[in-house]
């Protein structure tokens, strides 16, 4: 990728293995913390709840996903509230009991040899979504790849933004878990090839992927892995790239991997997630979340998900007071915080961002021709912007404004410290949130899923293709061949 | 309300301030080897040259009841200027290059960055046209190194060099200096400052390159017979070297489109070719410049993509 901005020295981690657990006093859980609709609560002021409880469910018919609990305590509120991303929704305020009582259902599971299907099924019930940001619900990405009729799967390893670590302490400390669950998605798709997408640089994390995979070779025969190594640079491991830089395809308004490149990409994170489901019956209730910026010693923090912002930064070693900005999300795309005690991460949150430096003095456009040398998506931010400011905003849109992907390159290298991102970027999110055009059709109506249509308490959907008598747990059908106890 | 600013928060390191400052410390050593060779006078004239420059464009402004920072470009502008004068240059000269290039930047467009021609060249060029006999003193090295006389008289000067273009050795002419404009003596002591200025990723290259490519192709081309000695001095003592990496890279002026910057480059490079053909001086170094910047929204329009010229292309079912 030739327009693309190379972070690969700029972490700030002095200690790139630091893991610090941590256990919040509360948690304040949205019900929308994914591409989609929002769950409905299906727990009460007072009600006492515990580690992997579901306390919000999908309305049947809804394109939503639930949501568990990462902490036991007592559900103390259930209001409404506006998360940075202007998602406005319920949210479950649970205080912690300091007791870490896992549900009854949470407990690691003596038989992983689970057909496609039940994969399926507990990636559903799990309330598993993209993690790398997307947001989007597995299981209806799997639905979409399995319709498309895939041939791979493609683990998305690259993370490449700025100051944030959390993939690779996930793949660091768990190289099995991203491995079986890659394993168990190629399943779910009906597909036999996985390949893991990472950066070149990234020697310890490869390192890590391939003596899982040694370790773990008898219970995955038949799946081909395959590496495909990309240099670190941002935005790479945007799909749209993904597809140019692996199959030389440009994807056009409306098209997806899966559709044009027969390929499904999922987030390492979201891997681990579905087998942390399958083997350990945990639902997606935490994550790895990495607390950085422009001038903090960064280290990565796993917190149940819904922990609020001003909880994580008390990890931090630095002083917060001299901060300037706080970013949900890394700091090229995030979002500013402007109440961190009442803005809790979500199950996409990858990032917290401390900034320390003050901006730019913003000065007219120098026609350096920058931002149009680093957008990955080949537009000219600075002609755009020029339309935009002018009010020409048809003329912005042939010119493909709709096609920016808010990436912030183009800010970041503009020497005049333009707002190029904010002007084109919200022009795009308005073309695209059109629905009278054609192209522009949700997720969901275009993959025709309606993922809330079966609750947690009904049986998983069986398929054709693997209509297996599933009463005896011994009839393994795949992909677990010779069984795996834990 | 818990969100604010639109991301990114955090930006790269080389804003306008610091391109600027690039600017002008790639023109260092130019600056610092000229007073090593000229003396006191060369510092004075450049210093004189900055100083008017950038007050002039604050009292100007100021004059329009515009509130106007200190800013490098000033600085820079009366830098170049100063650069490509004589030694022996009075200060009258410097004052009235200063004056009209605040002028032209400030009352007339507004500001340097819109500015459709290098506003140095252009002052070049006038009080070229106003004082040619007042821009002859060409100087040898050393001598009168604590000298001010030259700055406060106004008379004619007479090229004072004494030895011939092929006395001088290409090492001499590299390193010692030959007799010039006070910033253009030494290649040597360029190439340290443009250096600098690619190490910043300041400039863009395609302009510069295609023009020296321009200029040397039709040069050998013409002048084959005179040796190679010949026509490599040309290269290092004509100053094709100095426009090139410091004229012929102002952002604000030169195409920054790779084929806009070759187009350029090369209808610049061939004007300079020709110019030296009929006189030689600082003209035909200026003067195709200017030329070239007049045409450049032209060329930018042209070499830009179809669609913001506005073509209509028709795809294929």
């Amino acid at each position: 990728m030739e327009n693309a901005l190379e972070f690969s020295k700029r972490s700030s981690f002095k200690r790139e293995i630091l893991l610090e657990k941590l256990y919040p006093s509360k948690i304040i859980l949205p019900m929308k913390m994914n591409y989609g609709e929002a769950a409905v609560p299906t727990v009460r002021v007072g009600d006492k709840v515990t580690i992997g409880q579901c306390v919000g469910a999908p309305n049947p018919g809804s394109f939503a996903v639930p949501v568990h609990s990462g902490i036991s305590g007592e559900v103390t509120d259930i209001r409404t509230i506006t998360l940075p991303n202007s998602v406005i929704c319920k949210a479950v305020v649970i205080e912690s009991d300091r007791k870490r009582t896992y549900h009854p259902s949470v407990y690691p599971r003596s038989d992983v040899n689970v057909s496609a299907s039940k994969v399926r099924g507990i990636v559903k019930d799990a309330g598993i979504v993209g993690m790398g940001g997307e947001g989007i619900p597995t299981i209806a990405k799997i639905n979409m790849a399995r319709r498309s009729g895939v041939d791979r799967i493609l683990v998305n390893c690259l993370q490449s933004e700025p100051f944030a670590n959390c993939d690779f302490m996930r793949i660091s400390e768990s190289p099995e878990y991203i491995i079986m669950g890659s394993v168990a998605l190629a399943g779910a798709v009906g597909v036999k090839r996985i390949d893991i997408l990472i950066s070149d640089n990234r020697k310890e994390e490869i390192a890590a992927l391939q003596n899982a995979m040694q370790m773990s070779a008898g219970d995955y025969s038949g799946f081909i892995f395959n590496f495909k190594y990309f240099k670190e640079r941002f935005p790479q491991g945007y799909y749209g790239l993904v597809a140019k830089a692996l199959y030389g395809v440009d994807l056009k308004e409306g098209e997806t991997l899966e559709s044009r490149c027969k390929a499904v990409m999922f987030n390492c994170s979201t891997v681990y997630s579905c087998w942390e489901a399958i083997a350990d019956n945990m639902p997606l209730s935490s994550r790895i979340i990495s607390v950085s910026g422009d001038s903090s010693e960064g280290h990565n923090v796993l917190v149940p998900v819904g922990t609020t912002v001003s909880e994580i930064l008390n990890t931090v070693n630095d002083n917060i007071k001299t901060a300037k900005k706080l970013v949900w999300g890394n700091c090229l795309t995030g979002l500013e915080i402007k109440d961190p005690d009442n803005t809790p991460i979500i199950k996409t949150t990858s990032a917290i961002s401390v900034i320390t430096r003050k901006e730019f003095e913003t000065t007219s456009c120098i026609r350096c021709f920058r931002c149009e040398e680093s957008c990955p998506m080949g537009l000219e931010p600075s002609l755009l912007y020029n339309l935009l400011r002018r009010g020409l905003q048809y003329r912005a849109e042939d010119e493909g404004a709709g096609r920016c992907i808010a990436c912030g390159c183009c800010s970041y290298v503009c020497p005049a410290t333009i707002d190029l991102t904010g002007a084109i970027a919200s022009f795009a999110s308005k073309i695209n949130k059109n629905e009278e055009h054609p192209d522009k059709l949700s997720f969901a109506e275009h993959t025709k899923i309606n993922i809330g249509s079966v609750s947690l308490l009904e049986t998983h959907e069986e398929d054709e293709e693997t209509s297996v008598d599933v009463h005896d747990p011994d009839d393994i059908v795949l992909p677990f061949e010779g069984g795996k106890l834990i | 309300m818990t969100y604010g600013k639109f991301a990114p928060f955090i930006h790269t390191d080389r804003t306008v301030s610091f391109m600027e400052a690039s600017y002008l410390i790639a023109l260092l050593p130019c600056v610092a080897y000229a007073v090593f060779m000229y003396g006191i006078r060369a510092l004075v004239l450049i210093l004189t040259s900055a100083f008017l420059t950038m007050f002039f464009s604050i009292f100007l402004a100021r004059c329009n009841h515009k509130a106007k920072k200190i800013s490098l470009n000033g600085v820079t502008s009366g830098v170049l200027f100063a650069l490509m004068l004589p030694p022996d240059t009075s200060l009258v000269i410097v004052v009235a290059g200063s004056l009209f290039m605040s002028l032209a930047s400030e009352m007339i467009f507004g500001g340097v960055a819109f500015m459709p021609v290098n506003n140095p060249a252009t002052a070049r060029i006038l009080v070229e046209l106003m004082w040619p006999e007042h821009l002859r003193g060409f100087a040898e090295a050393g001598g009168r190194w604590f000298s001010l006389k030259s700055l406060i008289s106004f008379g004619r000067t007479s090229s004072s060099v004494g030895s011939q273009l092929e006395d001088y050795h290409i090492g001499e002419l590299m390193t010692e200096g030959y007799p010039s404009y006070i910033g253009l003596c030494s290649v040597l002591i360029m190439v340290i400052g443009i250096i600098y200025l690619i190490h910043t990723r300041t400039v863009r290259l395609t302009a510069p390159v295609s023009y020296l490519t321009a200029v040397i192709a039709i040069r050998i081309s013409l002048h084959f017979r005179d040796g190679i000695k010949s026509n490599l001095s040309f290269v290092l003592v004509s100053g094709i070297i100095f426009v090139a990496f410091f004229l012929l890279t102002d952002r604000a002026t030169i195409p920054q489109n790779r084929p806009g910057g070759i187009a350029t480059g090369i209808i610049c490079g061939i004007l300079t070719a020709g110019a030296f053909e009929l006189t030689d001086g600082i003209l035909p170094l200026c003067v195709p410049v200017v030329s070239v910047c007049l045409i450049s929204g032209l060329i930018e329009y042209l070499t830009s993509d179809a669609s913001e010229r506005h073509e209509i292309v028709k795809e294929e079912a």
